[in-house]
């Protein structure tokens, strides 16, 4: 799979990585347990400091999405693909509280959040952007 | 025989170097990047076929006027040796003078073209890249070490029986022309510099695992092709010639043990063997690698996509020096072949410390 990062975004690198990771294991593109590269060999790939790629793990690590084994590797995490717990159902809710505020703003309405929704929620599975 | 093997080399280097533009990833005009479409540009097309035709030239009127000069003016054989590694030199010299006059060139150009305003910079990582790659493995590269363990063991068992007298140079004729007194260290000492040899091709093998892979943006599939080929290949050239290099050294340490084994004729025809081998072998890797670094038809992609231009890390297009990249080799802008990241202090490592070693081992004896 190729993760195209664009350096002068907005969005920083490390979030893009995590990101496009995240949308490959939602489209099955990454299943369960399928071997990364390592902080090295990623970092290599992108003439970047290791720093960043660390910093995607983690963030990616902290929500169970990958596994960093000691010695052995990074992998996507066995339950990537999961069931929600109660907490991360509120954490969830929590990560979009601001961007609803911000559509509510906007008067966008919910018949074109729903749309908006069904749309992106295609978009990642077909793998378009 | 030395006149025709001085010829040979210059003439080779010529063809190698006129040719190095078309060799190269067509993006990398004279170590600069330039983006498509622009890398087709007339502008471009000319300044390579300029350099081409001015080195061939170049090259081989020293090649003709150098077999005149040794041919009617007499010259020693010695003398032979030193005036075509000079012509040599000069070619190169010659070439990377020609070569930067281009870099400034086109650098100038793409600025008042502007050919990377306003683009969008995209950096590709494929993750499955190194479940891909099929390089000689590492074990494969400790195997030479043993077989230099091994003649090591030999050459101290047995020597009592060597002669007073160690053999440290040969003449282009196949015969030792330069000795040194027998020591332990000196008898073994073309093996510590073998087995040095064979830790770094070990070494460099191992970096270019990790080295980055170039996944251009606006041709993923054809590029990542490419770069499997580069390491495929490259690493195929480092153990053959890791090989190569034990045989002859090897069988030079065997005619010092017997011998009876090592003729002369038989050094220089080992010599000459190993230095067909070798170049047969780097020519393999150029057309391979060559071969798809060829622009492919261009037009499909979106033209407002252009790789991360990462010229500020190429000094003069040749030294690549980036602090951030933990790269210990990267593959040349301009030349067939790997170079290492300055930027890199492991680098430096790999760079200095066989060197070193190597002068002391020469110093030493």
């Amino acid at each position: 799979m190729f993760i195209e990062i664009e350096p002068d975004s907005a969005i920083p690198i490390y979030l893009q990585l995590a990101q496009q990771i995240m949308e490959g294991i939602a489209r099955e593109e990454l299943a369960p347990e399928t071997p990364l590269p390592s902080v090295r060999a990623f970092a290599a790939d992108l003439s970047m400091n290791m720093h960043t790629v660390n910093k995607a793990y983690h963030y990616l690590e902290e929500k169970k999405m990958i596994e960093i084994i000691p010695k052995k590797g990074v992998f996507i995490h066995k339950d990537a693909v999961r069931s929600a717990t109660a907490e991360e159902k509120i954490r969830m809710e929590e990560e979009l509280r601001p961007i609803l505020a911000e559509a509510l703003c906007l008067q966008i309405s919910r018949e074109e959040l729903a749309a908006m929704i069904e749309k992106m929620v295609r978009e990642i599975r077909e793998g378009s952007k | 025989m030395t006149i025709v093997l001085m010829i040979s080399i210059l003439v080779l280097l010529t063809g190698i170097q006129a040719f190095m533009p078309y060799l190269v990833r067509a993006t990398e005009v004279f170590g600069i990047y330039v983006p498509e479409p622009y890398h087709q540009q007339k502008v471009l097309s000319r300044l390579k076929k300029n350099y081409s035709g001015l080195v061939l030239a170049g090259g081989l009127l020293a090649a003709v006027f150098y077999a005149l000069a040794v041919n009617f003016l007499n010259v020693q054989e010695g003398q032979a040796v030193i005036w075509g590694v000079g012509l040599q030199l000069g070619l190169l010299t010659f070439s990377m003078a020609l070569y930067f006059k281009n870099h400034l060139k086109v650098k100038k150009e793409k600025q008042e073209q502007g050919w990377v305003l306003g683009k969008k910079e995209k950096v590709i990582v494929d993750l499955q890249f190194r479940n891909d790659l099929e390089m000689v493995s590492g074990i494969a590269f400790l195997l030479p070490m043993l077989i230099t363990i091994g003649l090591i063991a030999l050459t101290l068992t047995v020597y009592s029986q060597l002669p007073e007298q160690i053999p440290v140079h040969w003449g282009a004729d196949g015969k030792a022309d330069r000795f040194s007194d027998k020591t332990i260290f000196s008898s073994i000492s073309m093996l510590l510099i073998l087995l040095i040899m064979q830790g770094l091709f070990y070494f460099i093998n191992q970096a270019r695992k990790t080295s980055g892979s170039k996944i251009r943006a606006t041709q993923k599939v054809q590029s990542r092709k490419r770069e499997l080929a580069s390491r495929k290949y490259g690493s195929w050239l480092l153990f053959v010639t890791s090989v190569a290099v034990t045989l002859l050294l090897g069988s030079l340490q065997l005619s010092l043990i017997y011998p009876e084994l090592g003729s002369s004729l038989w050094v220089m025809a080992m010599t000459i063997g190993f230095t067909i081998l070798v170049l047969a072998v780097t020519a393999f890797y150029t057309i391979k690698v060559a071969r798809l670094s060829a622009s492919p038809a261009a037009g499909a992609s979106d033209p407002d996509i252009i790789d991360a231009d990462s010229d500020r890390y190429w000094k003069a297009g040749i030294f690549y020096v980036n602090k951030e990249d933990p790269s210990i080799m990267v593959e040349k802008r301009f030349g067939i072949g790997w170079t290492v990241n300055l930027g890199n202090p492991k680098s430096w490592m790999i760079l200095f410390v066989p060197l070193a070693a190597i002068l002391l081992i020469a110093f030493l004896i």
